[in-house]
């Protein structure tokens, strides 16, 4: 019969045992942290694991700053907030006899990024992984492509194309747009109608680079111009040029030398959707001068600056800045003064830096001859107002460029714009990204390892980012082999 | 229908937790000085993969709970004797203070050794100090 003075008894006869347990269960516990510290450092159980948090922390490391964004690229209004890079690399030097080393990184990158992991040695030998995040929208956001890049909607699901997009434009609370150039989401039947669309004609000579913005209808069918060899200088030489839409190429043409002919180009656009476009004309040398542009469109505005031709030819042109920088080609005599917003300015008055400093904006110039440049930080438009972007602008208070894409924008964001380069998915803020290097299929066993972790695109993406959270390197070979530790490790940062 | 009671009886008195709480006490707080010392002679070797002030915390805490669990009065210690192996303990445990504070004072010359010196000297004198105690 079992009573409770036996299980007293028993209590206090095991009493020891059971003191000597838990002393030596809390006793094993610094004699687990000692071994996994030994292993962390010596890798006898075969694993050496070396966890990134900071960058400012690597075991044996040169530290870079910056921390751990890498990539936070300019937009297209000029607005850069960090230093960037495409790349961060980690060199490991490994002894002999490891077998594998993981990389794996924790990031958060833009919806648009492709992240690649790589391997390299001193050799040829490579090997890569690329990774592209899972969507970022989720099941709520349904995508809808516009002439001008991708839309991106949250609870409106009778919006099928753009036109219910732009009716339905003022119910929206907050809208996005992942690129600063928001002229190019317009969709282009909006301007479909407008009274001010005209048959453009930029008469002069242009010897230098011309890059113009310009509004193009449905209407516009082609763009004419003409390339003449001035022959200055003995030699060949060549015309390009692009059409491109938010920062891509919709066409290009490359027109060679005509022995010092005239040459008529007419580059057809048949089936030319409206909207905001860049023409970019870019010679090889000073000799190749363009002339007679034409097109039918608006609001062009001239990038940078021009270069004049030699012709004797009255040019007018506005700017809103209070400043541009003249140059005369040849010499100074040969154009002396402009007439500046009704007022006559000699440049040899202000040869020192050719920068003419007004007040106030300039507003109109009238240069009376060529062989002139002429630049602004504003640019250069052909008509004093721009009422085609006007009228954008009013349309678009509600819009809020971001320079980079976050969480915490989409959740108050219901419409988001991409204007940028499209790609097939989009990024997911968070992910873990890992591959596994064979170091025997690397062949250089012993030797440094530049391990890297690239995002193609991100310097020059619109609104892209890189930010790493952690990044995990974890060397493996057999286990309880006598090998060393890895003999350096450290991280840097490149442009 | 018979009963069937389970019950889960606990098994130490209150001065075995005590001695419990004491024990965990010493070791975290052991541990934490150890790795603290292989810390200070090869930065980086422990504290890179592992955070010794966790040791500290538990340190400070059995400490607390050690001290304010109820008295027991323990049994009174036979007076204590060392052998052999006591005394090799003491010449370790004082060699071992005398090194380790000339190591870390090294840098301000010849000063270092009088204060190793003195450490040793401090760590023969507590076992002076535990063994001829008249109290006990």
């Amino acid at each position: 019969m079992y009573t409770v003075a036996m299980r007293v008894t028993f209590l206090q006869q095991h009493s020891s045992m059971y003191l000597r347990a838990v002393k030596v269960l809390i006793g094993s516990i610094p004699v687990v942290c000692l071994l996994y510290i030994l292993n962390q450092n010596a890798a006898f159980f075969g694993t050496h694991r070396i966890t990134v948090h900071s960058f400012s922390q690597l075991p044996k490391s040169v530290t870079f700053a910056g921390g751990a964004d890498v990539g936070v690229v300019a937009t297209p209004n000029g607005s850069v907030t960090r230093p960037y890079t495409d790349q961060v690399k980690f060199a490991v030097t490994l002894p002999r006899g490891f077998e594998t080393m993981t990389m794996a990184a924790e990031v958060d990158a833009d919806p648009f990024a492709t992240l690649t992991l790589s391997a390299r040695t001193s050799a040829v030998a490579s090997q890569s992984a690329s990774f592209r995040l899972p969507t970022a929208f989720g099941s709520s956001w349904r995508s809808t492509t516009l002439d001008g890049g991708r839309l991106f909607i949250q609870g409106h699901e009778n919006i099928q194309n753009a036109d219910a997009f732009w009716s339905a434009f003022k119910t929206f609370r907050k809208v996005y747009t992942l690129s600063g150039d928001l002229a190019s989401a317009i969709p282009s039947n909006l301007y479909a109608a407008s009274a001010d669309l005209r048959d453009v004609h930029l008469a002069s000579d242009y010897r230098g680079p011309l890059i113009m913005n310009v509004f193009l209808s449905n209407e516009t069918k082609s763009i004419q111009f003409s390339k003449r060899d001035l022959d200055y200088t003995p030699g060949p030489d060549t015309l390009h040029f692009s059409l491109e839409r938010a920062g891509n190429v919709i066409l290009t043409r490359n027109i060679e030398d005509g022995s010092g002919q005239r040459q008529l180009i007419e580059v057809s656009l048949p089936e030319l959707q409206g909207g905001f476009y860049t023409l970019r004309f870019t010679p090889n040398n000073e000799d190749s001068l363009l002339s007679d542009v034409r097109f039918r469109g608006a609001d062009v505005h001239i990038q940078q600056g021009v270069f004049l031709g030699p012709a004797p030819q009255a040019v007018t042109l506005y700017t809103t800045c209070s400043t541009f920088i003249a140059a005369a080609a040849h010499d100074l005599g040969l154009q002396s003064s402009f007439t500046v917003n009704g007022r006559k300015v000699d440049l040899k008055a202000v040869k020192q830096e050719n920068t003419v400093r007004f007040t106030g904006p300039i507003g109109t110039i009238v240069i009376p001859r060529g062989d002139v440049s002429l630049s602004s930080p504003c640019g250069f438009q052909l008509k004093p107002e721009h009422p085609i972007r006007q009228a954008f602008t009013a349309l678009t208070k509600r819009i809020t460029p971001l320079p980079a894409f976050t969480s915490g924008a989409l959740k108050k964001a219901e419409v988001v714009f991409d204007t940028a380069k499209p790609v097939e998915q989009k990024g997911k803020s968070g992910y873990v990204i890992e591959e596994t290097f064979d170091l025997h299929t690397l062949s250089a066993k012993g030797k440094t390892f530049t391990f890297a972790l690239e995002s193609p695109g991100l310097t020059t993406r619109p609104g892209a980012y890189l930010h790493i959270t952690r990044v995990t390197f974890t060397a493996r070979r057999p286990a309880f082999s006598l090998s060393d530790v890895p003999k350096a490790f450290k991280a840097i940062f490149t442009r | 229908m018979k009963k069937v009671t389970f019950s889960v009886q606990w098994p130490f008195t209150g001065a075995e937790v005590r001695e419990i709480l004491s024990f965990a006490f010493h070791v975290s707080l052991v541990s934490f000085l150890s790795f603290s010392l292989v810390e200070s002679v090869h930065p980086g070797v422990v504290t890179h993969f592992f955070n010794t002030n966790v040791f500290l915390w538990f340190a400070i805490g059995l400490g607390m709970l050690s001290y304010l669990w109820p008295m027991v009065v323990p049994e009174a210690r036979s007076r204590l004797k060392l052998g052999w192996q006591g005394y090799a303990w003491v010449v370790l445990l004082t060699l071992g203070t005398t090194a380790l504070v000339w190591y870390k004072l090294a840098p301000i010359g010849w000063v270092a050794f009088v204060i190793a010196a003195l450490g040793g000297l401090l760590v023969i004198g507590l076992y002076f100090f535990v063994t001829f105690d008249k109290d006990k």
